[in-house]
């Protein structure tokens, strides 16, 4: 994969042109394996995406590009080499928090994940904290992502704390949210007392990295103990 | 002066005595009536006695019809999910896929009652508050209406990938606009406001507005009757309100807290009215000395500004604003003084 290609498909993310990006990532499906597509597409232009000035405010159609072309290539993926994604990985739990009904920047955050490797378990919209943790409990999730569009839906967010407060898992599994009210209102995340939030999607998988190793090494701590 | 004398020399850029203030308190009439939000978004009589208490209240200048956009999504055949302190909200849209739009009902204006209740809501507004406030009515236009329709996703996903499905879209939703706006003129409103929650740099990249969506929208904006205010419906709406402004028949914008407005009033050009103020999704943080301080700093950077409106931006003043809040805004607006 040629450096020129990444700048044609970095290019038509930051337009939100879909049919280009198809036109370089089709191309590229065609002629390289996909360990090839993995270290010089994959992992350098996610890297690109994440670290770029113009997608510091990645906007929604951007991120649903972006998502567009990490689930075409898994796909590609998956039918290969017939990988099960899910048992190979670490394994986070993602949901709308309850009321909200706003799924697109959760779905782009799941397909994001998905393409850094993680496993998602993805409950969908409008979910009440205790279906959340007995989803993450079940599978051994220490992260969940909760994701709201509106300020008062952002604000139930809080009772998930609270059922992770009250099933004794504070420290076992974080908390990370996102949305547009994470992004207008700073003092949003203590609020709910969310463990972190990412400015974008693109970001949630070192923010998501981030909580996972802290669950570690705070597990390690309390076994030195 | 009255509200209605008062926004009227706004927009003649003629002297008045206050600022005018046009919060947005569609939501906070039910707060200050005590009334379920089941009841206040069905019943006209119901969301004219809110009204009514927000005008007792806080004297705007202007009051606005329902700020209900998902409203529309449940005319067009959607369900709608309520809540105790925030407006309705769409749970399933109508439609997911472009294949089912020719079977989509498209609602009548004259007997589906969401529609009706719009309507009714918009004339009893008219009828008690017109003579002395500016009566506003929000409806979605070509390109947002189809979020309320089919979901932000898959109405995204056309507008990205399906040339041929925009235009099957926007041949259900022009006609409706269009006729929406006949009726919502007739029904005696004084101002059209245009929410756009799909229109907004958080969704949607200059690149695809000037490709896809300015082409089809000038012929559209071109037929309007009367000018329409865009609404931000919070967030940032600059770079691209540079490209919305274009359109024909755009009178003045709403714009988020954080806008810069001298970049705004540039691309508005001198004459269209510019909406700029405190959030009001997040006023209820505020002490009253803070709003204070904040709505005179704002009205003091755009003491020259004779097209200029103090709005609480974004979506409706949140539930847990008080009363003593908002005052202290008001009272920042009277002691500002005239022009």
């Amino acid at each position: 994969m040629s450096v020129k290609a990444i700048d044609h498909i970095y290019e038509a993310i930051i337009e939100a042109n879909i049919s280009k990006a198809d036109q370089y990532v089709n191309q590229m499906v065609l002629d390289t394996d996909y360990q090839g597509v993995l270290d010089n597409l994959l992992i350098p232009l996610l890297d690109r995406i994440g670290t770029g000035d113009e997608t510091k405010w990645l906007n929604v159609a951007q991120g649903y590009v972006t998502s567009k072309i990490l689930r075409r290539i898994l796909s590609e993926y998956e039918e290969a080499v017939n990988v099960d994604d899910a048992a190979e990985h670490d394994v986070v739990v993602l949901c709308n928090a309850e009321d909200d009904c706003h799924p697109l920047g959760r779905m782009i955050v799941a397909s994001i994940l998905r393409g850094h490797g993680w496993g998602v378990v993805d409950l969908g919209i409008d979910v009440e904290p205790n279906s959340l943790l007995d989803a993450a409990e079940r599978i051994g999730a220490r992260v969940v992502g909760v994701s709201a569009m509106t300020y008062t839906t952002a604000s139930n967010i809080h009772k998930v704390r609270e059922e992770i407060t009250s099933r004794g898992l504070t420290g076992k599994i974080k908390l990370a949210v996102g949305g547009v009210p994470f992004r207008l209102d700073s003092q949003l995340v203590a609020e709910v007392e969310a463990d972190g939030t990412a400015a974008n999607a693109l970001h949630a998988p070192a923010l998501f990295r981030r909580l996972w190793d802290q669950t570690v090494d705070e597990e390690g701590d309390n076994h030195e103990r | 002066m009255r509200g209605k004398e008062r926004v009227t020399a706004v927009m003649k850029g003629q002297p008045y005595d206050q600022r005018p203030f046009c919060p947005l308190l569609s939501l906070y009439g039910a707060k200050l009536t005590e009334c379920s939000l089941r009841t206040y978004y069905t019943d006209p009589a119901s969301y004219s006695r809110g009204q009514q208490a927000v005008a007792e209240t806080f004297h705007p200048d202007v009051l606005l019809s329902p700020f209900f956009m998902a409203g529309f999504g449940e005319a067009f055949g959607g369900e709608l999910r309520y809540f105790e302190k925030q407006p309705p909200n769409l749970a399933r849209p109508a439609i997911s896929s472009i294949y089912e739009l020719p079977d989509l009902n498209i609602p009548d204006p004259d007997s589906h009652p969401s529609l009706v209740y719009q309507r009714e809501a918009l004339r009893n507004l008219v009828i008690q508050h017109g003579q002395e406030t500016i009566i506003a009515a929000s409806l979605l236009g070509p390109f947002d209406l189809p979020i309320m329709i089919m979901g932000l996703e898959s109405w995204l996903e056309i507008v990205l990938c399906d040339p041929g499905g925009v235009k099957q879209m926007l041949d259900v939703t022009t006609p409706f606009f269009l006729k929406w706006i006949e009726i919502l003129i007739a029904e005696g409103a004084d101002a059209l406001v245009l929410p756009s929650p799909f229109l907004t740099p958080a969704i949607l990249t200059c690149e695809v507005a000037e490709r896809i969506v300015l082409p089809a929208l000038r012929g559209i904006y071109d037929q309007l009757p009367c000018p329409v205010i865009l609404h931000s419906v919070g967030g940032p709406f600059m770079p691209l309100l540079k490209l919305l402004g274009k359109l024909p028949n755009i009178g003045g914008a709403v714009v988020d807290e954080g806008e810069d407005l001298v970049m705004v009033r540039d691309v508005l050009g001198p004459g269209r009215i510019l909406f700029g103020g405190l959030d009001g999704g997040l006023i209820w943080r505020r002490t009253p000395e803070e709003l204070r301080v904040a709505t005179h700093q704002i009205l003091n950077e755009r003491k020259d500004d004779l097209h200029f409106v103090f709005t609480a931006t974004g979506p409706d003043v949140d539930w847990r604003t008080t009363p003593e809040q908002l005052h202290a805004i008001l009272s920042a607006i009277s002691e500002d003084g005239c022009t």
